[in-house]
């Protein structure tokens, strides 16, 4: 139905183009102030890797830290028991050398 | 430029060597312009050209065959003229077919009286009228001289879509110059 020599199609296809006017100028501003977001990430990827092992870093220093803390609180808590055991042991002991501390609470809790 | 052009000039593009999206500028912004200026208003126009380059720069990393840079950029300044025209409310869908049964593409005019006499102030201006879907159409494949598949990839529709759009567009082409052609015979 629509032959190549449709005159309809022909004046279509010849019809002169719209050129415009070519801006590069503007383009190449406006691509300098948008830069792609993932070519930002890969040009920050570096960075982002060392403040990422920094941060890991730090977390594993704190976590060492915290599990020494705690450590040592309960060494300090058992020392202080112990030295109190000790203690009162002691006392008792130059009370009456024969009396055991630890007997009453043996007895008590007997049934 | 062949397709090894192409090639070179997208990868060195990627990676950010604006004198290489020059050279892609230079080849393919005056047939973009062309089929752009003849679907939105004149003077909106370039801007959609240049929305259109910013956005292929951004996005280059997704383009999948390098060769096919420029069907990839009319695809994003198709997909921008139609945000343009849902902005506007323009009516971004096929008219009726119901409405539009009774304009069937009568082909050539037998006197093709219009043949020479045909401004091209004229003919852009019907073209202009057409509905958005057939102007696209029609405008992608007379004008920007693509083959009925390339439109239909560029709009993501059937190639059936298309050549019925044509064929819709011509017959209204017809009937919108008609008036002209009897006063310019």
């Amino acid at each position: 139905m629509n032959t190549p020599s449709d005159p309809l199609e022909s004046a279509l296809r010849s019809l002169p183009p719209l050129t415009g006017v070519d801006d590069w100028p503007d383009l190449r501003d406006r691509l300098s102030r948008r830069r792609s977001i993932r070519s930002r990430l890969r040009l920050a990827a570096p960075t982002f890797r060392w403040v990422g092992a920094c941060l890991a870093v730090l977390f594993a220093f704190g976590f060492w830290q915290a599990l020494q803390g705690r450590r040592s609180v309960v060494a300090s808590e058992s020392g202080a028991e112990l030295r109190t055991w000790v203690a009162a042991h002691q006392d008792a002991y130059a009370s009456e050398s024969m009396i055991d501390p630890w007997a009453d609470p043996i007895e008590e809790s007997s049934p | 430029m062949g397709a090894s052009d192409w090639i070179r000039w997208v990868a060195l593009a990627r990676e950010g060597d604006k004198d290489a999206f020059h050279r892609l500028y230079s080849a393919t912004r005056p047939r973009l312009f062309n089929a752009v200026a003849h679907l939105v208003e004149p003077g909106l126009a370039g801007e959609i050209v240049q929305r259109a380059f910013v956005r292929a720069w951004e996005r280059l990393s997704d383009l999948a065959e390098d060769a096919s840079f420029a069907s990839w950029l009319r695809r994003i300044a198709v997909n921008l003229i139609h945000d343009h025209w849902r902005r506007e409310r323009h009516l971004v869908e096929v008219p009726d077919d119901d409405s539009t049964q009774a304009i069937v593409d009568p082909g050539p005019d037998p006197l093709a009286l219009w043949e020479s006499n045909c401004e091209a102030s004229t003919l852009r201006r019907a073209i202009g009228e057409l509905p958005p879907p057939f102007r696209e159409a029609v405008v992608l494949h007379y004008l920007d001289d693509l083959p009925v598949e390339e439109v239909a990839r560029i709009l993501d529709v059937p190639r059936g879509t298309i050549l019925s759009r044509l064929s819709r567009g011509r017959a209204r082409l017809r009937l919108s110059l008609a008036p002209v052609s009897e006063v310019n015979p």
